[in-house]
């Protein structure tokens, strides 16, 4: 599932350039009383900035608490699967949806005249930001959208600044390291909270294309500062969760330079991608004190 | 038929064994960390300190990555040879091979099995055992189905049954597993790889691929017996049905827990035997050692290959031997077509 999640985050990137309806802004006299959500990062925005009644249903994947941390407010609302027939049938006055959520749905929903938001991929900070403003727009709820980015600016702010390193050093580095050697690549969240914890990631020093696969002997060769770990269904049994317990890994990354960073943190454009970046650069100054420590 | 070439048996084996060393160490310097074979040799060395220092990072890729990688390759390409040796000469059918007739297959729906049932989470050694399982159901279908006196169609079409057979199942667990990576996984299942295996591998395998060399070893006499036909092996004084679950029992061990840690690798054991059988005058017995050799040779090769092969991602082991062996099998049946008919 996160793996598709990527995908379509990549996919999202390559073509996130085009433009957001503009109907959310015309209508904004018009609070919509029934909207329904047909992607996990539509589910989430709408679960943070509408009232409860306004909701009628969301995907069953925003329930899962594997997949977000909206799940527990989640359970309060109906859940769909994405199809057309039940969603022509709720009759909906919105209808939020990815970029690239099923689009047979998609352009049908479009054909009965459905009003239709769809979001394109959060990719960046500023991403995240303006679209929890598009949304909070087409919602009615434009003072909760602000109230919200207002939130996310302090939190940011009072983060602790990066440790300038002693001797003129570059940045640390770091590695996201998923099963199967995934790791993310720029235009990606995850490349986005690794440079605002400042971090450089290895990814794109190693100018790795999208989707890539990172080499464990790249890697243990190129020695990043920080190993960046999702903890993500260890319990399932696949030979792509096995490249994690690899003892190669093990031995060449001690605790102190590995981080955990909680994949429904960055697998959407929410105000829990700060938390993110906390953990990155929380992990990024213990190092640098370890590093100073051992002169 | 070619004519045998005059090659004493010793210098044979002594130059293969020489090509498999050869081969094992430019594999040990192959691969995407760019280590020179002498930072190789000397990180073997100094593994004992690996630390975060230049030297112990060329130790840990040495001895934790590429190593297991070597170890499996050998172990794996001589089962395969080996099995494919001693198939054809028990079936005294030349497109006999452990690949082609769908042990690898069944060996890999035992492995698939057990692997993604949790089991060899908690007991590691129901890996091979589920991979030689599955094999040595596969050999006993196979054996019962054209067994005695087929011919090469009889052979190959159960062969066929059987691999597909088992291919279906095999995607079926994999559909049917909690694991959302598990689908795309039926890749490495059916086309095998060495990439990032650790050497807990090498250790669960060995045992029981041993046990299956030996039993082949111990059946080499009766090979060559064979080739005179079954009614004169018998007359020599051998008795055929246990010889026969010998190297049923081999093949499917030496197969089956190859299988298990590196997937299918084809047509390894169809290749080596038919270069090397005229080397030795066409005797099946002599033919078990060097197939064994000559196929740890093919399978290190392939995987060089692959890794020098500047694709972003890795290669599968089994596309390589497929791209080498496939031709190779269809010059092979149009040979035998033209000899049959």
């Amino acid at each position: 599932m996160l793996k598709r999640l990527c995908e379509i985050a990549v996919c999202g990137v390559l073509l996130c350039v085009i433009a957001l309806p503009a109907s959310g802004s015309e209508s904004a006299s018009v609070v919509p009383q029934r909207v329904v959500s047909l992607n996990l990062c539509t589910d989430e925005l709408l679960l943070l900035l509408a009232d409860p009644e306004q909701i009628h249903s969301m995907t069953w994947l925003v329930k899962d608490p594997m997949l977000s941390w909206f799940a527990a407010e989640a359970k309060a609302y109906p859940a769909n699967r994405g199809l057309a027939e039940e969603i022509l049938l709720a009759e909906p006055d919105l209808v939020l949806t990815g970029m690239f959520t099923a689009p047979a749905t998609v352009a049908l929903l479009k054909q009965f005249g459905v009003p239709l938001l769809q979001l394109p991929m959060a990719t960046n900070y500023a991403t995240i930001v303006e679209q929890i403003r598009t949304v909070a727009r087409a919602l009615g709820q434009r003072e909760r959208g602000e109230q919200v980015i207002t939130q996310m600016r302090a939190r940011l702010a009072q983060l602790p600044p990066v440790p300038r390193l002693p001797n003129d050093a570059a940045p640390l580095t770091a590695a996201l390291f998923q099963p199967n050697g995934l790791t993310a690549t720029a235009d990606t969240l995850v490349h986005a909270a690794l440079e605002q914890a400042g971090l450089r990631n290895l990814a794109e020093i190693r100018q790795l294309p999208n989707f890539a696969r990172l080499p464990l002997e790249t890697l243990l060769y190129d020695q990043p500062d920080l190993l960046v770990l999702n903890d993500y269904l260890e319990k399932k049994p696949s030979l792509a969760q096995q490249v994690m317990r690899h003892p190669a890994l093990q031995r060449s990354f001690v605790a102190a330079r590995k981080v955990v960073v909680p994949a429904q943190a960055w697998s959407c454009g929410t105000p829990n991608y700060v938390r993110a970046v906390e953990i990155l650069r929380h992990a990024a100054i213990a190092l640098i004190s370890r590093y100073e420590q051992a002169g | 038929m070619n004519k045998p070439v005059n090659i004493p048996y010793s210098f044979l084996v002594l130059t293969l064994a020489a090509l498999v060393c050869l081969l094992s160490l430019w594999s040990l310097s192959v691969g995407r960390a760019p280590l020179q074979l002498w930072d190789v040799l000397a990180g073997m060395w100094s593994a004992e300190g690996a630390d975060a220092s230049t030297n112990g990072v060329a130790a840990v890729i040495v001895t934790e990555l590429r190593v297991p990688r070597v170890l499996l390759g050998v172990l794996v390409g001589a089962s395969l040879g080996m099995a494919g040796a001693a198939m054809q000469g028990l079936l005294r059918n030349p497109l006999a091979e452990p690949g082609i007739v769908g042990v690898s297959g069944c060996a890999a729906l035992g492995a698939v099995l057990v692997f993604y049932s949790g089991l060899s989470t908690q007991f590691p050694m129901a890996l091979p055992v589920g991979g030689v399982v599955g094999a040595l159901a596969a050999v006993g279908l196979l054996y019962l189905l054209a067994g005695r006196r087929s011919t090469i169609l009889t052979l190959i079409l159960a062969g066929v049954a059987i691999n597909a057979f088992a291919g279906a199942l095999t995607s079926l667990v994999l559909n049917l597993s909690s694991s959302p990576f598990a689908f795309l996984e039926i890749i490495f299942w059916q086309m095998g790889s060495l990439a990032d295996r650790t050497m807990e591998y090498v250790w669960l395998c060995l045992p029981l691929m041993a046990a299956g060399w030996l039993m082949l070893w111990r059946s080499a006499p009766v090979l060559d017996a064979l080739s005179l036909g079954e009614e004169t092996a018998a007359s020599l004084g051998f008795h055929l049905p246990k010889y026969q679950l010998l190297v049923i029992g081999g093949t499917a061990l030496a197969v089956g827990s190859g299988v298990a840690v590196s997937g299918v690798v084809g047509f390894v054991g169809l290749v080596v035997p038919h270069l090397l059988r005229p080397l030795v005058a066409y005797q099946p017995g002599r033919l078990l050692m060097v197939s064994a050799l000559g196929g740890a040779a093919l399978v290190l090769a392939a995987d060089i290959a692959l890794r020098l092969t500047p694709t972003d991602t890795e290669l599968k082991l089994g596309v390589v031997t497929a791209l080498v062996g496939a031709p190779f099998f269809l010059y092979l049946v149009h040979k035998l077509r033209r000899e049959v008919v």
